[in-house]
């Protein structure tokens, strides 16, 4: 059986795509075959880190929502554009970077309830262990969906006050959704705190399991979204940190 | 009772030079206290016109602070002049003085000041030199704080403990000795103050607050949880997720 996990933020800027395409990673390291959903259609950004650019897009996420390909055609392996040869393989599909398609999605809409079908496609036509979903910051409905169908949400914030009311929204609301493992990262947390204290507060705060505390790194912000943090900096307390996370993850 | 006046004015060092028959006069002419602990010999702002000479016992010198609380300003003990600057310019008592112990004080008006200064105007000299070393006192430690604050302002909080192992003054039977050391003490007191303020802000800023307007947050969970979207995949998300398992 697959693995469904959602990685979420409220705000942007936490840091989600980074995660995903890291955990991504490391999950694929061990063998095994991982999908990554960039559902974030207003903001896309994921196939940055995995060097794919627009122009090799037949298709995207949007064209599968609009009817237009299977959501296997909008899957590419990423796995050979990576700096170092790991053992499995990465799917990405990614949205559509072409403003026009961007600009129809937040006019028109699309059937959310696509979202699901195609995940639970994509996982028996790749034939996939993991399927990691990017999501678009806020609660709004494919947020929602992708929240209710996974196995696993990581909810990312920082240590900042414009991340801690709609962290507690996000994490009551997806209490509300069943959600089987429910788990926080703190990110880009500043060395000036302790973070055995940053991981109480906050888990006190939450009542929710912290997976991961994730310190401020400024290697993070010189790769700069060009590639993949955790082979770039294998030795990093982030690689880490994820490394850490990506085990939580997979036991389940 | 006047000899024993008599002979305590005589170990004063403003009076001890007077012959034997102006002591005389002059014991006929104080007024003696004897107070317990805590009684009150001067107060604040009462009319300054006279001199006490403390010959038994020590007395704080003690200001009120912004908050009502006592600040004491200084201790002093036998053979020491109170409230001398008021023979001069006749302003208004300063501060007030307790007695810390039982104490006996002997009170001298301004009027029969004058009167045995003109007589006997050696005394002067005596007074003169008296008040100059308190001067040289008070600009010794006057100069020492201004170093040290400049010190300070710059953050440099390390000297204090060098300052306070070289200026160590331990003679208790000294009253300049025990005015130095009040002086010490409450300087450092206030390093220490400003020292440990700093400490502590500085570890407030490096502790995590999280802070969460609980009304704002029910809100806006409620505003989602009763949304129809909501609702709809909250209604199919266990037939959802059944699914999967199924398959």
């Amino acid at each position: 059986m697959s693995n469904i996990i959602s990685i979420h933020s409220y705000r942007g800027g936490t840091g989600k795509s980074n995660t995903t395409a890291n955990l991504a990673v490391i999950i694929a390291q061990s063998g095994k075959r991982v999908g990554v959903v960039d559902t974030d259609i207003q903001s896309p950004g994921i196939n940055a880190l995995f060097g794919l650019e627009q122009s090799e897009l037949k298709h995207s996420l949007n064209d599968y929502l609009w009817g237009l390909c299977s959501i296997s055609e909008a899957a590419y392996d990423v796995t050979e554009n990576l700096i170092e040869k790991i053992e499995g393989k990465i799917f990405l599909i990614p949205s559509s970077l072409n403003a026009g398609e961007i600009a129809r999605v937040l006019r028109e809409g699309y059937d959310v309830g696509l979202l699901d079908s195609g995940f639970q496609e994509l996982v028996s036509d790749l034939e996939l262990d993991a399927l990691l979903i990017d999501t678009h910051p806020g609660l709004n409905e494919e947020t929602l969906l992708s929240i209710a169908i996974s196995d696993n949400v990581v909810l990312i914030l920082r240590p900042d006050q414009q991340d801690y009311l709609g962290t507690s929204v996000t994490v009551e609301v997806a209490r509300k959704l069943d959600v089987a493992n429910l788990m926080l990262v703190v990110n880009k947390i500043p060395d000036v705190f302790p973070m055995d204290e940053v991981k109480e507060k906050v888990e006190s705060t939450y009542n929710t399991e912290v997976a991961a505390l994730m310190p401020h790194a400024d290697e993070m912000m010189i790769l700069g979204s060009n590639g993949i943090f955790v082979l770039e900096f294998p030795d990093h307390p982030v690689t880490d940190a994820l490394k850490q996370l990506a085990d939580r993850l997979v036991e389940e | 009772m006047s000899k024993k006046i008599i002979k305590a004015l005589k170990h004063s060092s403003w009076f001890q030079s007077l012959p034997d028959e102006v002591l005389k006069d002059l014991a006929t002419k104080v007024i003696s206290y004897e107070l317990d602990k805590d009684e009150v010999l001067i107060r604040k702002n009462d009319k300054g016109d006279s001199v006490f000479y403390i010959y038994d016992g020590w007395v704080k010198i003690v200001a009120g602070d912004a908050l009502g609380g006592e600040v004491v300003l200084n201790h002093l003990g036998p053979g020491e002049f109170v409230g001398e600057l008021s023979l001069v310019d006749q302003k208004p008592r300063s501060a007030s003085v307790v007695a810390l112990s039982s104490i006996h004080a002997l009170e001298l008006k301004r009027d029969d000041f004058i009167n045995i200064l003109y007589e006997n105007p050696e005394i002067a000299l005596h007074i003169i030199a008296n008040i100059s070393s308190r001067m040289r006192f008070t600009s010794t430690y006057v100069e020492k704080a201004i170093q040290w604050s400049y010190r300070i302002a710059s953050g440099d909080y390390d000297f204090a403990t060098d300052e306070i192992q070289k200026t160590n003054i331990i003679d208790t039977s000294k009253p300049d000795d025990v005015r130095a050391n009040r002086f010490l003490d409450a300087f450092f007191r206030m390093l220490e103050g400003i020292k440990s303020r700093e400490d502590a802000l500085k570890t407030q800023l490096v502790q995590l607050t999280i802070e969460i307007d609980q009304a704002k947050r029910d809100e806006e969970i409620d505003s989602v949880i009763n949304s129809e979207i909501f609702q709809k995949i909250k209604a199919e998300s266990t037939q959802l997720r059944g699914n999967r398992v199924k398959k």
